[in-house]
């Protein structure tokens, strides 16, 4: 089966380039980083370049990146291990930072409006007295970008620093705003799964994991040095790629998107927003997305109903109820996603079928 | 015939990866790359179907079923969330914790951190070996007691605690029992049933496997429950989030695989080695002292201190062979090693320790080029040292009085 990949915001397929420059890593280069001998020393200098590059690529210095096992991780220890007393995100953010919010002693879950931007007029209202904020840059359901410039100079004036998940944003967006902290995964952007960082600016910050000097002592455990020169290598790739990779997949997302639009009934989320280039969220009236998914799939074309994490369960997207969708809309959404490797033909097969499939699936859904 | 320098003998720090192990991967590296918790289309199925086939095959390695097992990014993180997530989770039931003091790291800079938060932590002491008691043990839990913590080998020295013994006194207690299994599974004998483990930390790299990837054993049967560190997606049953490392997972499960069915064998055979090289070694040099059990210990494990030699000089002296004067996590402090310190060796015998772990990969002909290199070097350096000479001439050192300066 030739399948057509649009779940990139689950995972993207690990590029050929990032592979070869982590081959050494899994073969000859295998030493413990902290080993005192040569092969120990070889491994250190892949995870020092490592380091660099990544540093160069996001405009800061190589000790404030921290290499961690992925976009949770680093969400993880960007906010508890800033240990705040009350923090502030949104109504929207992915269930990494929720969940890392709710071990808070005082979480303020800032609403998005309906058409999915953040209400910053509330966002204002709740950073006094908090000790951290933490925003993402681009929603991984609907693709909506928030405005991190504006809730920066907010967050600067309540003298809060603010911490960006950024896992979907990388690669479809420049990453040129201001933050404290940063969270990025390599799995989102052609790189490794079991590998991410955080970038932290001027904040103190405890480890989460202890039992070794690794990472400045902010992050215990030998260093997968694999993953970290492939983390490394897809961010690099990824910010050299983006300029053009936008305007191509947002091409062909648009196109899908008017597609769908055609469809009696279809709800483009966040479509008067701005949104990343690669994302569409489209909920179709009188539909289960479940029932879609598993028509798509019999036609070859792999979307979701809103973040893998949460795939499986049937429960409608707290996203979309937060733009305030009813239930029954909400369970009507599924999520196409876009990456390099989509070809034009691809787009068109997807749009040839959609109008059938959501056809169908109305019909199962009336029996 | 002189064997591809440096030689790799560090196999305790970590080890190559199995090239069947590169081999098992590779899929998940290129065509099978879905995410594990996509549910609506086939590249999410076969990634999990991968998953779920490494659960098979590292629950069959220390006799858990699937289910008990629990993914995470490596040893440090299982045993940080063993250790936080059972005093978290049992708080209301004591807040009494026991490890040893030649613990990896990772348990004991946890432990520190429990102090910090309000948990009593007893830090047993060990014979010369490194060894503690069952009776020793049974004398530390305490009404309060929620956990013990005792490493399966150590990772310096190689001792291997009687893991059955102390687990039958936990169960018997009513104490949840972590092992931090890191450096002795797929070496030696290791059954979560056999041995009455309520958790145990595994590791990725220390068994030819991928760095980055390891597990924690979480007891099903009686349940036992853990409070996770990191949260949000409800991946591995709640009790750790994040997108799984499908194929750091797949290489994994195939190391745990390979070292199932290569143990008995392996395991004599890197004892063949170790001992040719330690009988070499001590046949040839005068006051050499073994760290670890002679008999429990790792079958490829051998930690020696060379009297009257500087460590440092001898690692210099010997860098055609990669191995370490104590572990790789604290291998860049100049401290003597707090293992052998708590086994009772003196800090300047300490100073002189080297750690050899030979693995699958290493041959007669690196372990005969070894030896030899050793000997030659020891001798050389020993040469030069007046403390040696004085030894030699019966003078013993501790008794003089060294001039100020």
């Amino acid at each position: 089966m030739n399948a057509v990949y649009l779940d990139a915001n689950a995972t993207t397929p690990l590029s050929r380039e990032v592979m070869a420059e982590m081959t050494p890593a899994l073969a000859e280069l295998f030493a413990n980083p902290s080993s005192v001998h040569k092969p120990g020393q070889d491994a250190r200098a892949l995870v020092d370049t490592a380091r660099e590059r990544c540093a160069r690529t996001l405009g800061c210095a190589p000790r404030e990146i921290i290499f961690t096992s992925g976009g949770t991780e680093s969400d993880a220890l960007g906010i508890l291990g800033s240990q705040p007393r009350k923090v502030v995100t949104s109504a929207v953010e992915h269930p990494a930072v929720l969940g890392a919010c709710a071990k808070a002693p005082e979480c303020v879950r800032v609403p998005v409006l309906a058409s999915g931007e953040l209400d910053l007029e509330a966002l204002r209202r709740a950073l006094p007295f908090a000790s951290l904020c933490s925003i993402m840059a681009a929603n991984n359901e609907t693709g909506v970008i928030f405005p991190l410039r504006e809730v920066a100079a907010l967050c600067h004036d309540a003298g809060v620093p603010l911490h960006v998940d950024a896992v979907q944003a990388a690669g479809k967006m420049p990453l040129d705003f201001p933050w404290d902290s940063i969270s990025l995964s390599a799995h989102k952007i052609e790189g490794p799964k079991g590998a991410g960082l955080l970038a932290v600016r001027g904040m103190k910050l405890e480890g989460l994991q202890r039992g070794g000097h690794q990472e400045q002592g902010r992050r215990a455990g030998t260093e997968n040095v694999a993953g970290i020169v492939g983390m490394s290598a897809a961010l690099h790739r990824a910010s050299q790629a983006q300029p053009l990779l936008e305007p191509r997949l947002r091409a062909l997302r648009d196109k899908l998107e008017a597609a769908a639009r055609e469809i009696p009934g279809a709800h483009v989320a966040g479509r008067a927003a701005s949104r990343i280039c690669n994302t569409l969220n489209v909920a179709f009236e009188g539909c289960e997305g479940e029932t879609l998914l598993a028509a798509l799939d019999l036609e070859g074309i792999a979307v979701s109903t809103g973040s893998a994490c949460s795939s499986g369960t049937l429960e409608p997207s707290p996203v979309l109820l937060a733009m305030g969708y009813s239930s029954e809309l909400a369970r009507g959404a599924i999520r196409f996603s876009l990456w390099s490797g989509n070809t034009e033909e691809q787009i068109d097969r997807a749009c040839r079928v959609l109008p059938g499939v959501v056809s169908r699936a109305r019909g199962s859904f009336k029996t | 015939m002189t064997p591809k320098l440096p030689i790799y003998m560090d196999n305790n720090a970590t080890t190559p990866l199995d090239p069947r192990v590169l081999e098992a991967m590779m899929p998940y590296l290129t065509t099978e790359f879905g995410n594990a918790a996509s549910r609506s289309h086939p590249f999410g199925w076969k990634a999990e179907e991968a998953v779920d086939k490494a659960r098979e095959q590292i629950g069959a390695l220390i006799g858990a079923s699937e289910k008990e097992i629990v993914f995470t990014s490596g040893a440090t993180e299982s045993i940080n969330l063993a250790l936080k997530g059972v005093a978290e989770f049992y708080k209301d039931k004591g807040n009494h914790v026991i490890t040893v003091r030649t613990e990896h790291k990772a348990t004991l800079d946890t432990a520190k951190r429990l102090e910090r938060q309000g948990c009593e932590v007893t830090y047993l002491d060990t014979d010369k070996f490194g060894l503690i008691s069952a009776e020793q043990l049974r004398a530390a839990i305490t009404d309060k007691t929620i956990l013990v913590s005792v490493m399966l080998a150590n990772n310096e020295i190689g001792s291997v605690q009687p893991i059955g013994e102390l687990g039958a006194v936990c169960r018997e207690k009513g104490v949840l029992f972590h092992c931090d299994a890191v450096q002795g599974v797929g070496k030696v004998a290791f059954d979560v049933e056999k041995d009455k483990v309520d958790l145990a930390s595994l590791s990725g790299h220390k068994i030819y496997g991928p760095k980055g990837i390891g597990a924690l054993y979480v007891r099903r049967k009686p349940r036992v429950r853990i409070a996770p560190i990191i949260d949000g997606g409800g991946h591995e049953r709640g009790m750790r989030s994040g997108t799984l490392n499908v194929p750091g997972i797949a290489g994994f499960g195939k190391a745990a695989e390979l070292c199932q069915q290569l143990l008995p064998e392996e395991s004599h055979r890197t004892y063949t080695l170790r001992r040719r090289l330690q009988d070499y070694l001590f046949s040839h040099l005068d006051h050499l002292e073994l760290n670890g059990h002679p008999e429990h210990r790792l079958p490829g494990n051998l930690n020696v201190s060379f009297a009257y030699v500087e460590g440092e000089a001898l690692m210099m002296a010997i860098k055609n062979v990669a191995v370490s004067s104590g572990s790789a996590c604290t291998s860049a402090s100049l401290e003597p090693s707090y293992v052998l310190r708590a086994c009772g060796v003196s800090e300047d015998l300490a100073h002189t320790s080297i750690r050899f772990g030979i693995g699958r990969f290493n041959t007669e002909d690196e372990v005969d080029f070894v030896k030899k290199y050793v000997v030659d070097q020891v001798k050389r350096l020993r040469e030069m040292s007046p403390l040696y000479e004085m030894a030699k001439e019966g003078i013993d050192l501790s008794k003089i009085e060294w001039a100020a300066h």
